[in-house]
């Protein structure tokens, strides 16, 4: 399954990276969609089919917490699974993600492998 | 805990995060501790502030050339192709990982807010009061310091 990943950082830096990571993780990944907030990654998951968001936190315009209320309330976009890429690795906050509806989180930084093993089993859940 | 340990844990929490975010995000090597920054380089230096369970100020200087070539591992270009501007968003990166990596490890049920990290002179005095770290990397050198101030 050739899988189009969205990446939402208010990083340029850090979405090349994840984006290349991905890249070389050897999932069949045909296209990375970029979104630098959350309200710029609705604009486009409303246009557009994503397999999956991984989404940053702390983002100007829209943070992550507001993305994953706002695709828990749009019938069109709640299946859409996100998994959570974030420096805050509180306990606090992964527990408050989680209950949002994210379906994994990863702290960074990271190990390239740690990322793949959370798209995966984010895209198992959703894919079965 | 006291300040002393405090201190002590802080110190030991930013070797584990510098080393851990360097070597695993930008493929860069972390060779051990130094006293003071190899003198000589030219350097750069980025800061935040963070509140929340704990508030202060975060700095990171890294010699200039440390920064091109972590910034172009991290980017996954040769340094020649890395702009000024890029090596000094990777380099408000890295402030950032090390600094979210240190705060929530220091207080793991916390709450934190990170602001957007900076690019300061080059030269900002890092604060005498703060936790330090210097360590030398496998070209140039990397100093952190982290200033834990009371609440208001």
């Amino acid at each position: 399954m050739s899988l189009r990943i969205m990446i939402v950082d208010d990083s340029p830096a850090m979405r090349s990276f994840i984006g290349r990571i991905i890249q070389l993780s050897g999932l069949d990944v045909v296209s990375c969609v970029h979104a630098s907030n959350g309200m710029e990654a609705l604009t486009l998951l409303r246009k557009q089919r994503v397999d999956i968001v991984l989404s940053d936190i702390n983002m100007p315009i829209m943070d992550g917490e507001q993305l994953l209320r706002e695709l828990a309330n749009d019938a069109e976009l709640t299946s859409v699974p996100v998994v959570v890429v974030s420096t805050d690795s509180t306990d606090s906050r992964r527990t408050r993600m989680l209950e949002l509806g994210a379906k994994g989180y990863v702290r960074k930084p990271f190990a390239p492998e740690t990322l793949r093993y959370e798209l995966e089993m984010a895209l198992g859940e959703t894919h079965g | 805990m006291d300040n002393v340990a405090v201190c002590v844990e802080l110190e030991a929490m930013l070797e584990a995060a510098t080393s851990y975010t360097l070597e695993t995000m930008c493929f860069f090597g972390v060779m051990g501790p130094l006293e003071e920054m190899p003198a000589g380089e030219e350097r750069i230096s980025a800061r935040l502030t963070f509140r929340g369970d704990a508030n202060g100020v975060f700095h990171t200087m890294l010699d200039l050339s440390a920064a091109w070539a972590i910034a172009a591992n991290f980017l996954g270009e040769e340094v020649a192709d890395v702009s000024r501007s890029r090596m000094e968003a990777v380099v408000c990166e890295l402030a950032n990982m090390i600094c979210g990596s240190v705060l929530s490890n220091y207080k793991k049920d916390g709450h934190f807010e990170l602001s957007s990290p900076e690019i300061t002179g080059a030269e900002e005095a890092q604060p005498d009061q703060a936790v330090r770290r210097v360590f030398e990397l496998e070209m140039g050198g990397i100093a952190l310091a982290m200033d834990l101030r009371p609440k208001p």
